[in-house]
């Protein structure tokens, strides 16, 4: 039986729609994870290198037990955007005569196996050999890495169990989050010592491998908490009741205004806002917006400077929101892409209702950029300009190439580790919105200097602004004649 | 009203649908039966625009479906899951589709009441997104908004599929007030419904029509059992 469970996860693997990517998507993916990999182990066994050199003359394995604590949140955190609770797997085994214990063993085990796991002993495996047993014998050194290992799946486990009790009680899970933030500035601030504590646990292990059992203690607990999540969650009912009551929303007064095309934009801000991936996509690029931030940090006065440098890396953030979301412009609504193909929605604002919403983005962009202007008034005239140019040139191009989003996307599910709808349109599109305004600005800075550079970028965009009505006629024949092409991709 | 002129469809070397003429004329109860893959879905995408003819051409009113998008303001349509968006609340849903026609949503709550039988109390005020919401509430939700705006045309693929027992009277009902001049194309497996609803009735195999009844109702019924029993 578990043989028969274990071929079909393995078909499932296999047959995943995961793979059903080019194969230029899926080598960059492998390239990426091996790339982890390698990090990974390189972090490890340069470990005792790294932290004889940051804290010389204090005992190696004492720092990295110190260390461990925040590893461990860290990687718990890590943990709790990526995994997935393996409740869904359950479902069609459960009217078949399988014993209900031994289904949900199977998929908590199963669970263990893959890439994030490896990358605990990835990292604590060449430190314990190099350094750990060499110094405190093979006994003490095993009883280290066990610890280690064991505490990593504690993570593993807790971090479903977390994800769970978040839908349920967020509330609950936020606090628990306060709480530890709490703890650990007072950490950092030396009012008390967690950290230093838990090194000195697990020290206390080492030298007393009885206590071992208090890890494996720990790691049974959290392994029977979710065991029982999973017999909780294996009646399909449960999480039925769960779901709260919703209210109709009456819409932003505002938009109306617009008119027809406020309306199609009324309906993507709820469609961005009611699910998960859009929204997260969405709130992550505002962080983008403060990477200029660094720059001006770092360069001091000289961050406008004449080198391009600046004007490349404000293009790059105020644009980032548009792209990162317009990347899947259009195939957001490949559920309902028949609606509004078979009814009377006008293409016309359907289109203009996605041009108001990336000239929202970056008018939020635009405010959030100025904020550089005030640090370094050299800022002023490129994020104008920067601004300009994307809403006169980028966003047609986004309009344009949306049309080749022929890959379905569910906005539902998550954003984490999520290749759903990549393919190579999205790098068709990404490549074009941050990379093109470049050659035309450095052949403008070399030619003209900056000032002339900067007038000529924003005039572009505001002739590309002039030709709104043109320009969006165009895409809108574009569209026209693709969405056959996309109805027909959306269907499942 | 509707007029198809030697319209095919072809996946490859299959025929999917073949018709060589076939015209609906306004105010219509046009029944379409057959089984699996007779091409019923076929022909409805192919009116809606939503796939692409082989050959041929289908002309509503004067205008053709892919030359023009004018016919979208007189037809409502309901074929599938994909005419519905899940993370609205129905109210939500039938104010975004009622727009589309120009309805304020006070018009939209007003038009809606005709459906407060149908709808059982489970669709207004559920408090769900559609999304949550069990298939037949679907399918309820996607007739409602089809006929949101008395568009001249109304095309439903199998709305009778789906729905309790209660729920398939009601909407025969409602069909039945439905103001004459409209014309109506329904798909069904239910031969009992739709020869209920329905003056005319064609039967399509492999994409092909090999029966047109539009006289002698009464017999209607021991026709297409005789077909669908010795088929």
């Amino acid at each position: 039986m578990v043989y028969r469970l274990l071929r079909h996860s393995f078909l499932s693997q296999v047959r995943s729609p995961f793979w059903e990517r080019s194969l230029i998507v899926n080598i960059l993916l492998a390239l990426l994870a091996l790339y982890l990999l390698l990090n990974f182990l390189a972090i490890g066994y340069f470990l005792d290198v790294i932290l004889a050199e940051s804290f010389s003359g204090q005992d190696i394995i004492a720092v990295a037990n110190g260390f461990l604590l925040y590893t461990l949140l860290g990687g718990l955190f890590a943990r709790f955007m990526v995994q997935n609770f393996p409740v869904l797997d359950m479902q069609p085994y459960l009217l078949l005569p399988i014993k209900r214990n031994r289904l949900y063993h199977f998929l908590l085990l199963r669970s263990v196996f893959n890439l994030v796991n490896l990358m605990p002993l990835v990292v604590a495996l060449p430190f314990a050999l190099k350094v750990v047993y060499h110094r405190l014998g093979t006994v003490s050194g095993t009883v280290w890495l066990a610890t280690i290992l064991a505490l990593s799946l504690t993570n593993h486990f807790l971090a479903f169990y977390l994800k769970r009790q978040f839908n349920l009680r967020p509330l609950a899970i936020v606090g628990l989050l306060v709480l530890l933030g709490g703890l650990v500035t007072l950490d950092v601030q030396g009012v008390v010592s967690l950290a230093a504590a838990f090194g000195q646990g697990i020290m206390m292990i080492v030298e007393q491998p009885v206590l071992l059992l208090l890890p494996i203690a720990i790691l049974l607990g959290v392994y029977g908490l979710l065991y029982r999540a999973m017999h909780y969650y294996s009646y399909l009912d449960t999480v039925e009741q769960k779901r709260e009551q919703v209210q109709s929303g009456k819409g932003i007064a505002a938009l109306r205004r617009l008119g027809m095309a406020g309306h199609f934009l009324q309906l993507e801000l709820r469609q961005i806002w009611r699910n998960k991936r859009p929204r997260t996509m969405l709130i992550m690029s505002l962080f983008f917006l403060l990477y200029p931030m660094l720059m001006i940090m770092d360069d001091g006065d000289d961050a406008g400077g004449s080198s391009g440098l600046g004007f490349f890396i404000i293009l790059i953030a105020l644009s980032f929101p548009m792209v990162n979301y317009g990347q899947f412009l259009i195939a957001w609504e490949s559920r309902y892409f028949n609606l509004l193909m078979a009814r009377h929605a006008p293409l016309k604002d359907y289109l203009k209702g996605k041009y108001y919403l990336f000239l929202f983005f970056n008018v939020i962009g635009f405010l959030v950029c100025l904020v550089y202007g005030f640090l370094d008034a050299a800022f002023f005239p490129i994020v104008l300009s920067a601004f300009l140019f994307i809403s006169g040139t980028t966003v047609y191009i986004m309009l344009f190439l949306a049309t080749y989003n022929t890959r379905a996307v569910d906005p539902a599910k998550s954003a984490f580790m999520n290749w759903e709808g990549v393919g190579g349109s999205q790098f068709l599109m990404i490549l074009p919105a941050f990379f093109l305004p470049l050659p035309i600005y450095f052949l403008l800075l070399f030619f003209t200097g900056e000032t002339w550079a900067l007038v000529a970028m924003g005039g572009i965009g505001i002739l590309g602004m002039a030709l709104f009505r043109p320009i969006l006629r165009q895409i809108e024949k574009q569209l026209q004649a693709r969405k056959h092409i996309l109805i027909d991709s959306y269907k499942q | 009203m509707i007029r198809i002129e030697n319209l095919s469809k072809q996946y490859g070397d299959a025929v999917v649908l073949d018709i060589p003429e076939l015209t609906i004329e306004a105010g219509q109860r046009f029944g379409l039966v057959g089984n699996n893959g007779a091409g019923k879905t076929t022909l409805f995408s192919l009116l809606l625009d939503l796939i692409q003819p082989t050959s041929g051409s289908v002309h509503s009113k004067a205008v053709r479906v892919d030359a023009s998008e004018d016919w979208k303001a007189y037809t409502g349509s309901y074929i599938d899951e994909s005419f519905l968006i899940g993370f609205l609340t129905p109210e939500e849903y039938f104010n975004f589709v009622g727009g589309l026609y120009g309805m304020s949503p006070a018009d939209v709550m007003a038009f809606l009441q005709r459906f407060e039988i149908l709808f059982n109390g489970e669709i207004l005020d559920s408090g769900k997104y559609v999304r949550d919401m069990s298939k037949g509430n679907q399918k309820k939700i996607g007739i409602a908004a089809a006929m949101l705006g008395e568009p001249d045309i109304i095309i439903l693929d199998e709305p009778f599929a789906n729905l309790d027992p209660s729920s398939q009277i009601r909407l025969k009902q409602l069909i039945g007030e439905l103001p004459e001049q409209q014309t109506l194309l329904i798909s069904s497996h239910d031969l009992a419904h739709v020869t209920e609803v329905c003056q005319r009735i064609v039967l399509l195999e492999r994409g092909k029509v090999i029966r047109d009844i539009t006289d002698a109702p009464d017999r209607t019924m021991e026709e297409l059992e005789a077909y669908f029993a010795g088929s």
